[in-house]
């Protein structure tokens, strides 16, 4: 059997046995998800992939300490969560801009650091709309308070349950599911003018 | 059923009757009848819909593709006993080696030893103690008569005929033992494992 065809738990027992090509396998299988919510929090690519890099570590370091009775991903996202909030809290990075990194000082910069759509091979102006109402998206998500942004994340792009985001981001259900209502009142809000257009 | 007869339904349970929730919990048939009859609900579940879909639409975004690597080079998998110990013996094999063969040594002549006929195990002890006494005081006796008079090759000889060659033999076994044994346990005290690297940490 392939790694890739190894369920979470496998090759968790499999890194404790000190196996490098499950550590991989786990890395490759996680890496997207993690680093796009962690991505869409922080609004930085190259500090996303900084911090999902430490949690991938700091899951690694401390396999021993995981309950399997958890989701392996979840625990994950666990990391991933209390490192960005970390980091969030020191740089009181409440609202920032969806056009590029907090930091960019340029037009150029700003633009390479925006994110960027997918091509689907789309034509030209439905690329332009498409990548249109990603940025309005986006910014919409953005514009959200960190913890309703990252609720509603986990929830809609992540497909997380509630329990499972509970769990990730140390809350209680009741607040998880608060957090999401709310979260999506306002990006009802944001996004009422598209209705309408 | 009609609205009137019910509450209205809460956020997760019309989450429920979107696809891409159904399978989580399943819709309740009442809720779906309400919803079906309540324009309010059918508005939100509507609106629901909407978020739903702009935020499965939103871009996938992915890390660069050198970030698997660059996790791999940081990652400290746990590793099993049987590994740490051959690590061990591996960064300390000068010692190791040298104490291992000599234990290994002593074993095997002390093994000779005790098969030997009308040896036992208490009579070999009583025996190598009063002999180890012995040679101790001897050797004192004998080193006090070398520096007197510094004639070290008659001293040695004088040594080894007051000595049998089998007691000479399981003295040197026992004591090798001991040797060995002081020898390893000083390694472990003197000398640390690896040094175990650290995680940098982003402030």
């Amino acid at each position: 059997m392939s790694y890739r065809d190894r369920s979470d738990q496998e090759l968790v027992q499999l890194c404790l046995k000190g196996n490098d090509r499950a550590a991989r396998a786990l890395v490759s299988r996680f890496q997207r998800p993690l680093f796009s919510v962690i991505h869409r929090m922080v609004r930085d690519p190259e500090l996303a992939e900084d911090l999902a890099q430490e949690a991938f570590v700091r899951a690694f370091d401390k396999l021993r300490q995981y309950d399997p009775s958890y989701k392996f991903s979840s625990w994950l996202f666990k990391i991933g969560h209390n490192l960005t909030v970390d980091h969030l809290r020191k740089k009181e990075l409440d609202t920032v801009s969806i056009h590029g990194a907090p930091d960019a000082t340029s037009e150029e910069e700003q633009e390479a650091t925006a994110p960027t759509l997918e091509s689907r091979g789309e034509r030209p102006d439905e690329r332009f709309e498409a990548r249109e109402l990603g940025r309005e998206i986006e910014e919409a998500v953005g514009e959200l308070r960190p913890a309703y942004r990252e609720a509603i994340l986990l929830r809609h792009v992540e497909g997380r349950s509630y329990d499972e985001i509970a769990e990730i981001m140390e809350l209680p259900l009741g607040t998880v599911k608060t957090y999401i209502h709310r979260g999506r009142k306002e990006l009802q809000e944001h996004l009422s003018h598209l209705r309408t257009a | 059923m009609t609205p009137r007869d019910q509450r209205h339904p809460t956020p997760e349970e019309l989450e429920a009757l979107l696809p891409r929730f159904r399978a989580e919990a399943g819709p309740d048939a009442a809720v779906r009848h309400h919803v079906a009859d309540c324009d309010r609900c059918r508005r939100e579940l509507e609106r629901l819909r909407e978020v739903d879909e702009a935020l499965t639409a939103l871009p996938a975004v992915e890390p660069s593709p050198g970030f698997t690597d660059a996790v791999m080079a940081r990652v400290r998998l746990p590793v099993p006993w049987y590994r740490r110990l051959l690590a061990w013996i591996a960064a300390r094999w000068t010692v190791v080696v040298p104490a291992g063969s000599l234990a290994a040594a002593s074993a095997a002549l002390g093994l000779w030893i005790f098969t030997r006929p009308g040896v036992t195990p208490g009579g070999v002890l009583d025996w190598t103690l009063t002999r180890i006494s012995a040679l101790f005081w001897n050797g004192v006796v004998e080193l006090g008569r070398l520096v007197w008079i510094s004639g070290l090759p008659a001293t040695l000889r004088r040594i080894a005929d007051a000595v049998q060659p089998l007691e000479a033999a399981g003295a040197m076994a026992l004591l090798s033992l001991t040797t060995a044994a002081v020898g390893l346990l000083m390694a472990r005290l003197l000398t640390t494992g690896p040094r175990r690297a650290t995680i940098g940490s982003r402030g």
